[in-house]
C-alpha cells in the first residue's frame, strides 16, 4: 500500500464479449455466451477468484444491431442477478440511466438486488449519451445535455432519499419541476447504508453530483498528467461538498490488449487489423489527425516528410496537446521509414484510445506508476477480449500487484462500500 | 383435477425462504408446474406483504433453485415504462432455463405516490404523460409482444460476416397512449407468456398477444367463459381450500394459487403438483 493506506480498486469492465470489434470471434466461443447465465456467473467468479472488487457493464436504451462492439442487451439487473448465487464478496456495478427510467421504480431496483447480493450494488449513474433511445419512450428528440444533467441531480436526490426511507425511515415527499414521489420504499435499509454511487465522468456538469453524492467518479484519461489534473480535481469536489477526498474515488478506465508476453499482444492487435478493414480505417483515420494530413493524401511507401512532421508538432505545441506532441517525436526519431511502417508501429501506441499493449510486468508497472502518482484510486479494466484476458490478469498481473503492496491479499468486506473504503485505506463496514 | 393451467404465486417471504431451503425449492420444481409466479403480492389488493424486492432480479436469483419450472413476474405499466418492462421479461426468457413471462396488472399498490394524471409514465415536458388504466395496460401489453416477436433469437447468426441478421429483426414502431420505436437490445428466445391481472373481474376485450386473463376466484362469479375476448381464464385462488372447487369449474383453463408459506405452498402443490 502506500503511505496513506491506499490500495488500488480495480472493476472489470464486461463489455459484451471484449472491446475488440471481433471479439466474438474468438476460438472457444460460440458468440451467444451473452445471452446465458453460466457467463456472466463464471466470469464474475473468476474476476472474485482474482480478488477484482466489482465487474462492470455500461448500458444503453436502444437496440444495439448497428454496433459493432455492444452486443449485449440484457436488462442489467437481471443480468447481474444472475451472478449473485455464485459470488459472495465481488460487487456488481449497474449501469442506469436517468433519463429514460422513474426514479421511485431505480431506487427499488437497486435496493432490491443490494438485498438479494447482501451488500454488494453499486449504481453507475449516466445520463444517457446516444440519442436513439429517445425513439423508445415517446420523446420526439434525445433530451439535451444541460436538461438531462439538471433532471439526474433530482433524480439522484430522490433515489438518496427513498434509499434513506427504506426500513422505516422518514418519507419522501418529493414535488419538483421534475419529478412527484411520496411515500417510502417497502424494503428494509441497504446492508452498505445506501449502495454507492458512481459517477460516469468527470464532466463539468456532473461534478457537484458526484462531490455531494458519489462514491466514484469514472473517466477516460489519456495521459497521466490528465488524469492527475482531474484527480485533484475530484478530490477538491468532495471537500467543496463537505466530505473526505478518500471519499470519493477516481477510477480512470483503461483499455487493454494484455498477452502473456509482449510479441502475443501485438500479434493479436496485428490479427485484428488484418482481418478488420474498419478498423484500418479507423487507426488511419487517427493517424491523418496526427499528422495534420489525411493518410489518403500521401504516398505509404515513401517517408512522412519532415515539414509535414514539424509543423504538426507545432500544432500539437500551441495547443498543449502533449500526447500528440510525443507520439509525434517518437515519429521523427525514424525520418527515413515509409509511412506503412509508422502506421504498423502505432498500432501498439495508443490509437487515441490510450490502449495498453503489453504483458503483465509491463501493465503492472503502469498501474503502479498512476497510482503511486495520484493519477488513479484503480482502474476500470476494459480488455479486447474478455474471456482470454482475464486468467492473466488474475493469474499473473494481480500477485505482481500485491507484491508491490498495492493490492490486497484477500477481501477486507463483504459489501462493495467496504471494498470501496477499504481500497482508500479507511479501515470498518459502513454502519447501515 | 383438469389438466388444465397449474401455477402458483408465491409471496416474497416464501420465495426468500426458497433460496435458502434447497428441500423445498426442489419439491417445487418436481411438481411439474406450468409457472411459479413472483411478486403478484404488488397487483392484489389483499396482500398483507410488507417487503417487496423486484421480481425481476429475484426470478433470475430463484431460477438457479428452480430451474425446471418457468418463472413469471407481475408487474404493472405503474412508474414503469412499456420498453422497460418488455426488455426485463424479454431477458428473462431468453436467460432462463425454463423461459419466463408477465403477469400485467394497472396498479402496483406498493409504489410511492406520483403526479395525478400521468401515474403510468411522467417525463413532465419531455413526452405525453400516461395514466394507469385499463387501456394503458392493454396496449402495455400489445407493446410488449411487438418488441419480443420483433428480435427473435435466431436473428443472433454469429456468423463472421455479421453478428446479427438484420432482416430478421424488426423495429415496433408502435404509436398510441405510448410511442414505442424499438427494437428490443436484447432478442427474445422462445414465447414469453403474457396474462392480463384483472383484480376486479370487470370485463374487457383483451387482444391476442395476451395468452390469458387472471381474474381472483371471488369476482369471478358472474363472469362468463367469453368476458375477456376470447382469452382463456385462470382462477387466482388465495385459499388452497378452495382450489379442487375452483379446477371443477369448466369456464376456467386452469388455476393459479397463492403461497404465502411452508404450510401454503405444500397444500397448493397437493393439489396442483403431479409429482
Amino acid at each position: 500500500m502506500t503511505d496513506d493506506g491506499r490500495r488500488l480498486f480495480l472493476a472489470y469492465n464486461l463489455r459484451s464479449y471484449g472491446v475488440s470489434p471481433r471479439a466474438w470471434l474468438s476460438p472457444g466461443l460460440t458468440g451467444r455466451e451473452i445471452f446465458t447465465a453460466e457467463y456472466w456467473s463464471r466470469t464474475a467468479r473468476l474476476a472474485e477468484r482474482g480478488l477484482f472488487d466489482a465487474v462492470f457493464s455500461g448500458d444503453s436504451a436502444q437496440f444495439l444491431g448497428f454496433n459493432r462492439i455492444d452486443l449485449d442487451g440484457l436488462d442489467r439487473f437481471v443480468q447481474w442477478a444472475s451472478v449473485v448465487p455464485d459470488t459472495e464478496r465481488i460487487g456488481v456495478i449497474v449501469t442506469a440511466s436517468t433519463t429514460y427510467n422513474d426514479p421511485y421504480r431505480l431506487a427499488e431496483r437497486l435496493l432490491s438486488l443490494d438485498h438479494l447480493s447482501a451488500g454488494r450494488v453499486s449504481w453507475n449513474l449516466v445520463t444517457t449519451f446516444a440519442e436513439d433511445a429517445a425513439a423508445n419512450f415517446g420523446l420526439a428528440r434525445h433530451p439535451e445535455r444541460g436538461l438531462r444533467y439538471r433532471r439526474a441531480e433530482d433524480f439522484a436526490e430522490v433515489v438518496v432519499r427513498l434509499w434513506d426511507s427504506a426500513g422505516d425511515g422518514p418519507e419522501v415527499a418529493h414535488h419538483s419541476g421534475h419529478f412527484t414521489v411520496s411515500g417510502r420504499l417497502p424494503l428494509p435499509r441497504s446492508p452498505q447504508g445506501r449502495p454507492p454511487i458512481i459517477r460516469a465522468s468527470s464532466s463539468s456538469e456532473g461534478r457537484g453530483l458526484a462531490g455531494r453524492l458519489a462514491s466514484a467518479v469514472f473517466d477516460s484519461a489519456l495521459t497521466i498528467e490528465e488524469a492527475q489534473a482531474r484527480y485533484r480535481m475530484v478530490k477538491s469536489d468532495a471537500r467543496d461538498a463537505g466530505r473526505r477526498p478518500a471519499d470519493l474515488a477516481y477510477l480512470p478506465g483503461v483499455r487493454i490488449v494484455l498477452g502473456s508476453t509482449s510479441a502475443e499482444a501485438r500479434a493479436r492487435v496485428d490479427e485484428l487489423f488484418t482481418e478488420d478493414p474498419i478498423t484500418r480505417t479507423q487507426h488511419e483515420v487517427w493517424f491523418g489527425g496526427l499528422i495534420g494530413v489525411p493518410v489518403a493524401d500521401l504516398d505509404q511507401e515513401r517517408p512522412i516528410s519532415p515539414a509535414v512532421l514539424e509543423a504538426a508538432i507545432a500544432a500539437a505545441e500551441a495547443g498543449r496537446d502533449h500526447l500528440r506532441a510525443s507520439t509525434l517525436a517518437v515519429l521523427a526519431e525514424t525520418p527515413r521509414l515509409p509511412l506503412s511502417e509508422h502506421l504498423r508501429r502505432t498500432r501498439y501506441l495508443s490509437g487515441g484510445h490510450g490502449t495498453f499493449v503489453g504483458a503483465p510486468e509491463q501493465l503492472a508497472d503502469r498501474m503502479e506508476h498512476w497510482f503511486r502518482s495520484y493519477a488513479a484510486d484503480g482502474f476500470v479494466i476494459a480488455p479486447d477480449l474478455v474471456t482470454e484476458t482475464l486468467p492473466i490478469l488474475v493469474d499473473e498481473v494481480v500477485p505482481l500487484l500485491q507484491e508491490r503492496g498495492i493490492y490486497k491479499r484477500e477481501y477486507a468486506s463483504s459489501t462493495l462500500a467496504g471494498h470501496l473504503r477499504a481500497a482508500s485505506g479507511q479501515v470498518g463496514e459502513v454502519a447501515a | 383435477m383438469s389438466a388444465g393451467w397449474r401455477s402458483i404465486a408465491v409471496s416474497d417471504r416464501l420465495a426468500r425462504r426458497l433460496l435458502t431451503e434447497a428441500s423445498l425449492a426442489d419439491l417445487l420444481d418436481r411438481a411439474g408446474l406450468d409457472a411459479v409466479v413472483l411478486g403478484l403480492e404488488r397487483l392484489d389488493p389483499r396482500s398483507p406483504e410488507e417487503h417487496h424486492l423486484d421480481p425481476a432480479s429475484l426470478a433470475a436469483v430463484l431460477a438457479r433453485r428452480i430451474p425446471g419450472t418457468r418463472l413469471l413476474i407481475a408487474a404493472a405499466n405503474h412508474r414503469e415504462h412499456p420498453w422497460n418492462l418488455a426488455r426485463a421479461v424479454a431477458s428473462l426468457q431468453t436467460i432462463l432455463p425454463a423461459g419466463s413471462g408477465l403477469v400485467l396488472g394497472s396498479r402496483d399498490l406498493t409504489v410511492a405516490g406520483g403526479r395525478p394524471g400521468a401515474l403510468a409514465w411522467d417525463v413532465r415536458d419531455l413526452a405525453k404523460p400516461v395514466d394507469i388504466g385499463p387501456e394503458a395496460t392493454v396496449e402495455t401489453g400489445v407493446v410488449s409482444r411487438k418488441l419480443w416477436d420483433g428480435y427473435p433469437y435466431d436473428a443472433i447468426i454469429a456468423d463472421p460476416a455479421a453478428y446479427i441478421d438484420l432482416e430478421r429483426v424488426h423495429a415496433s414502431d408502435h404509436h398510441g397512449i405510448y410511442d414505442v420505436a424499438g427494437p428490443l437490445p436484447v432478442p427474445t428466445r422462445g414465447r414469453p407468456l403474457l396474462s392480463l391481472f384483472v383484480p376486479d373481474g370487470v370485463p374487457a376485450d383483451v387482444p391476442s398477444a395476451f395468452d390469458s386473463v387472471t381474474v381472483p376466484l371471488e369476482v369471478a362469479g358472474e363472469i362468463g367463459a367469453d368476458a375477456y375476448g376470447g382469452r382463456p381464464l385462470i382462477a387466482y385462488v388465495r385459499d388452497p381450500g378452495d382450489l379442487v372447487r375452483a379446477g371443477g369449474d369448466g369456464r376456467w383453463r386452469g388455476v393459479q394459487a397463492l403461497a404465502t408459506d411452508d404450510r401454503t405452498l405444500l397444500a397448493a402443490l397437493a393439489v396442483l403438483g403431479r409429482g
